[in-house]
């Protein structure tokens, strides 16, 4: 087997240099050229000759071009085959006495195929739903032994002197399924919550308002976002939108609405309609405020919240990656440190 | 009122460039004061840093590493710190020059920069922080220092060996020069895994994502590769001299375009404080 050529070929650092140089030459394109534009963009940006060229050879999604699955393939070939390499020279130069400074390289690959596997298995079988849930208010989840819900119960921030920097913020959690007993939980960036097999990560929040729309003969309640337009009715040029700014401490500085802190102490909404693109009016509305939009329409400032915003992830490749991290810092440590001390 | 505590990062400035030129003067006039002058400059430069970065912990509580000012800062009091250790330990004049080079560019860069003091963001409000920062810090110091010393061989040792070959000088001269390289690149490289194995920890904590080919990642992980590249190919003979000189030139521009070009060119999750 080691006479052959093919396996010789794959063991070669010398094709393990040109695939790492390669590599990085894929790096720096998806880092250099805007990637998953539309072709319009890269003629305006390259001129169409170039921006022909990106395309023909998959530049604009360099990351899940062919070139990027084929250099990833063969490099996974060949750092296995590497790896094994160095394990068989390790276990001969251990033969007659235990050396550790054979085992730091071997360790140090082992690491990196741990960590390439981790990802595939991420790719492959890991998935992540972004979930944006109102105080009060449940999700349905899918964890490893099925559904559970997801309810919110609380969402605080904690602010720096100014009151407007957040410091930290973090959810307050029951999770519950039919199976097992509700549990609490809290997340908080940085400090991820853990239930069934899913880790839960905090990672936005923004105010959610509560607007009723009335006409003369019916009313109803929408939910809207702080900077979120909605469609009230009609399609296209003729569609009229509501779009909503929140502001939980409001105060009119030189006759513009201003934030004076992020903190509800006096909740306003400035409100906007539009026609198609074209603006039709705007105004603010305090809480509980009623005002009329059309003659035939009225909107009321009913009441607001928080929306907590959940990344919520189930990824098997993790603890086979952070094992990879931890042999490639050892096998580091080994290969450069430990036989240095040895030769001194 | 602009009071001189305020600018004490310009003093530093100064007195570097002060520094950088004493060095540079000593490569060609071998004057005796010369690299004493320049030890004194430097560490004044070191010590007027430390109270700089001192003065910051105080006023935003945390180890200034917030920005890319305060990131450039910390990065250039450490540079000085290895420049007075290298000036004293084995007296390589070229190397402390080009590290002093490498400090006063960024010290200048780091004055076109906001220098707000502004509250650390929740993603940031990590112990992983500190331990992600100063291993970059450490890793792009040892890596200048490996850039320094592959600059002082390529200037230094000719590219065409003369047909007698080298005198036994420069041969010895030479050979030191790329051992010290070598072993800088190594702790360099130990301390860009540890950045870059911190760094998806963290991520993963804080995005939910352990790596997300942001343009920093993507460029820490280059540099990663060129200066891998390099360790593979030094047992190689013919990769050792004036082709792994290169090659830690090179590392280097991308470590610099990390710290810099990605900074203000690409954004990105890790634009804190452009």
């Amino acid at each position: 087997m080691k006479n052959n050529k093919i396996y010789r070929f794959l063991t070669s650092i010398r094709l393990a240099i040109f695939l790492l140089v390669v590599i990085a030459v894929l790096c720096v394109l998806c880092t250099l050229i805007p990637q998953n534009e539309s072709q319009a963009v890269y003629s305006e940006k390259y001129g169409e000759f170039i921006a022909s060229i990106i395309q023909l050879f998959g530049f604009d999604h360099v990351l899940s071009s062919f070139w990027m699955y084929l250099t990833g393939m063969i490099f996974a070939v060949n750092l296995g085959l590497c790896t094994l390499a160095r394990f068989q020279w390790a276990m001969a130069c251990s033969k007659k006495q235990i050396r550790i400074d054979a085992w730091g390289s071997p360790l140090l690959h082992v690491g990196l195929c741990l960590i390439l596997v981790g990802a595939v298995l991420s790719i492959g079988f890991g998935r992540q739903i972004y979930y944006e849930i109102p105080v009060g208010k449940t999700a349905k989840v899918s964890g490893n032994s099925g559904i559970f819900e997801l309810q919110v119960d609380d969402f605080s921030i904690e602010y720096y002197e100014d009151n407007i920097s957040p410091k930290q913020y973090r959810s307050s959690l029951t999770a519950k399924s039919e199976e097992k007993e509700a549990v609490s939980l809290i997340t908080e960036v940085n400090a991820p919550a853990k239930y069934d097999g899913v880790t839960i990560i905090q990672q936005a929040y923004g105010w959610q308002t509560q607007i009723t729309l009335s006409s003369d003969s019916a009313s109803r309640q929408i939910e809207v976002k702080d900077n979120e337009w909605v469609t009230l009715f009609g399609e296209g040029e003729d569609a009229v939108s509501l779009g909503i700014a929140f502001y939980p401490d409001y105060a009119e500085v030189d006759g513009e609405p201003r934030l004076m802190s992020n903190q509800d102490k006096n909740p306003y909404i400035l409100w906007a309609i539009t026609k198609g693109e074209i603006p039709v009016a705007s105004d603010v509305l305090a809480l509980g405020e009623s005002t009329a939009i059309f003659e035939s329409l009225g909107i009321t400032f009913d009441g607001y919240d928080y929306y907590t915003g959940l990344q919520i992830k189930f990824d098997p490749g993790i603890p086979v990656i952070f094992a990879g991290f931890f042999l490639v810092c050892i096998g580091l440590m080994i290969r450069y440190v430990f036989v240095k001390k040895q030769s001194e | 009122m602009v009071t001189l505590t305020e600018n004490l990062d310009y003093l530093a400035f100064i007195l570097t460039i002060m520094a950088t030129a004493c060095m540079f003067l000593q490569i060609w006039l071998k004057i005796k004061w010369l690299p004493k002058a320049g030890v004194l400059l430097t560490s004044a430069a070191a010590v007027l840093l430390l109270v700089t970065v001192i003065m910051r912990m105080q006023k935003t509580g945390s180890l200034p590493v917030n920005s890319v000012y305060e990131f450039i800062l910390f990065f250039c009091l450490v540079m000085l710190v290895f420049t007075v250790f290298w000036l004293i330990k084995v007296k390589i004049y070229g190397l402390s020059a080009f590290t002093l080079l490498v400090t006063v560019i960024l010290l200048g860069v780091s004055f076109s920069l906001s220098d707000n003091a502004t509250p650390l963001m929740p993603a940031l409000q990590s112990n992983w922080r500190v331990a992600h920062v100063l291993t970059a810090i450490i890793s792009y110091s040892a890596f200048a220092v490996a850039f320094g010393l592959g600059i002082c061989y390529l200037l230094t040792i000719p590219a065409k060996i003369p047909a007698g070959g080298l005198p036994a000088e420069k041969l010895e001269r030479g050979e030191f020069l790329e051992k010290l390289m070598y072993n800088s690149v190594i702790v360099g490289f130990i301390f860009l895994t540890l950045l870059l194995v911190t760094g998806s920890i963290w991520a993963e904590d804080a995005w939910g994502s352990w790596w997300s080919w942001d343009p920093k990642e993507t460029w820490a992980l280059i540099t990663w590769i060129i200066y891998a590249v390099y360790l593979h190919l030094h047992p190689k003979k013919e990769w050792r001299g004036r082709k792994g000189c290169y090659l830690s030139v090179i590392g280097f521009a991308c470590v610099l375009f990390t710290l810099l070009g990605v900074s203000f060119l690409m954004g990105g999750l890790h634009s804190y404080g452009v």
